[in-house]
């Protein structure tokens, strides 16, 4: 459990880091959400609470290393991460569209919370158009990665269970 | 499940204050060690990466300016090659100009009506110096008319056809023209020797030749007008016992470049 979150926080790190770092300021319109993947592909496979979690945790860094007033993201990814963690025991993630469509859906939904955040807390102003413009962008460049974020995590999952489902930690007799 | 609902209300709870607490004041905005920490364990990642970046879009730029550059490289080889080609035509025109130019001027002291022709053919062979001009009868040119060029004689025509006419230069060696010395006045004929210099023939020995003196056509023989330049004595030979001198003529025409020429149609050699 311990080695999982480790390791999913790590993903969540690199993928903060390389989006702020290198993704916005490649000459692109927008940029794919590395996090909001990594913290999708966790909720619809861990549940609930390890979403909204791992989104806070997303968020957290996403409001560090970004410069927005702390919470705003955190509160965002955290509802994002919940959501998706509470519909997850209705998705099949064998199915190979989920992947890209949840991104979209992540990411739309994830503008969606910050906006109204945004609009409630009256920190800016929201221009809707342009919102939607940066939205389909966005969705549609972390839809690509999105397969790619799912087998990420897939393999921290594979990892963490060999891991603890192979250790021997007792010898006895049944009797 | 209910437990995990209320760890997540208590969570949301959290980003809901700390959001409310800063989101009015950024000026107040305050990470805390634990993000103070993890900004800082951060930074190097950030630098390391953004100067990846950095590099990779400066490299993609180099990638993308070298297209462009090729691009424009081949734009500039073809402007620069029509240029030249433009200079070129342009040189050839000026050049073209001041040839007839300086023919035009020689024409106006030429006795008679005189045409301008072309030369379209040469047959400079070791015994025959022929050129093609694209003038002909039609054009009012006849045998044995005179040719010209800015600098003095050139030829007279041979032969003539309704639109062309051929000339015999006066280095042929078949060519003979009467010519008088400039200065001295001594008279004599200038032969073709079938190269480029030509023999002053006949010339009486009671004068010495100057080297660089200018020989002139006599206009006796029916054929060339009088007073036109034939060529410069170049060197004298004057044989022992020989009843004549004789000298060797550069001709006034460099008739080894020669392209445009005047045809004397009505020429009066008594001028």
């Amino acid at each position: 459990m311990l080695a999982r979150t480790a390791l999913l926080l790590g993903l969540l790190i690199t993928g903060t880091v390389v989006d702020g770092a290198w993704l916005a300021r490649l000459p692109l319109r927008a940029s794919p959400d590395l996090s909001i993947l990594v913290v999708l592909a966790a909720a619809l496979r861990y549940g609930l609470l390890p979403g909204a979690l791992l989104g806070a945790a997303a968020g957290y860094l996403r409001d560090l290393v970004g410069g927005s007033p702390l919470g705003l993201y955190m509160l965002s990814y955290l509802l994002v991460g919940a959501a998706a963690g509470a519909v997850a025991p209705a998705v099949d993630l064998q199915q190979r569209a989920v992947a890209p469509a949840a991104a979209f859906a992540g990411v739309a939904a994830l503008a969606l919370v910050t906006a109204g955040l945004v609009t409630l807390t009256g920190v800016a102003a929201v221009h809707w158009v342009r919102l939607t413009g940066e939205v389909l962008l966005t969705g549609a460049l972390t839809a690509v990665l999105a397969g790619l974020a799912d087998r990420a995590v897939r393999a921290v999952d594979h990892l963490t269970r060999r891991r603890y489902a192979g250790r021997v930690i007792s010898h006895g007799v049944l009797r | 499940m209910r437990k995990r609902l209320i760890l997540v209300g208590v969570v949301v709870a959290a980003a809901l204050a700390l959001l409310t607490s800063q989101v009015r004041l950024p000026e107040r905005r305050a990470v805390g060690p634990l993000g103070g920490a993890v900004l800082a364990a951060l930074g190097p990642a950030q630098t390391l990466l953004a100067r990846l970046g950095d590099s990779v879009a400066r490299m993609w730029r180099l990638y993308t300016e070298i297209g462009q550059l090729r691009t424009e490289n081949r734009r500039l080889r073809e402007e620069v090659e029509r240029l030249s080609e433009e200079v070129t035509r342009l040189r050839e025109q000026a050049q073209a100009t001041q040839r007839l130019e300086r023919l035009l001027a020689f024409r106006r002291q030429l006795p008679g009506r005189a045409i301008g022709a072309r030369i379209i053919s040469r047959e400079l062979s070791q015994w025959f110096s022929v050129v093609v001009i694209d003038r002909g009868a039609r054009d009012g040119v006849s045998r044995n008319a005179p040719v010209v060029a800015a600098d003095g004689l050139v030829g007279r025509v041979i032969a003539v056809t309704p639109t062309t006419a051929q000339v015999m230069l006066i280095t042929d060696a078949r060519s003979a023209v009467g010519v008088v010395l400039q200065q001295s006045r001594e008279a004599g004929v200038v032969d073709g020797a079938g190269e480029r210099l030509l023999r002053l023939k006949y010339v009486s020995r009671a004068r010495e030749i100057a080297l660089g003196e200018l020989a002139i056509s006599s206009g006796l023989g029916g054929v060339f007008p009088r007073g036109l330049p034939v060529g410069v004595v170049t060197s004298v030979v004057r044989e022992q016992g020989a009843v004549y001198q004789e000298a060797r003529v550069r001709p006034a025409v460099d008739l080894d470049h020669l392209e445009e020429v005047l045809v004397v149609i009505e020429a009066r050699p008594d001028r």
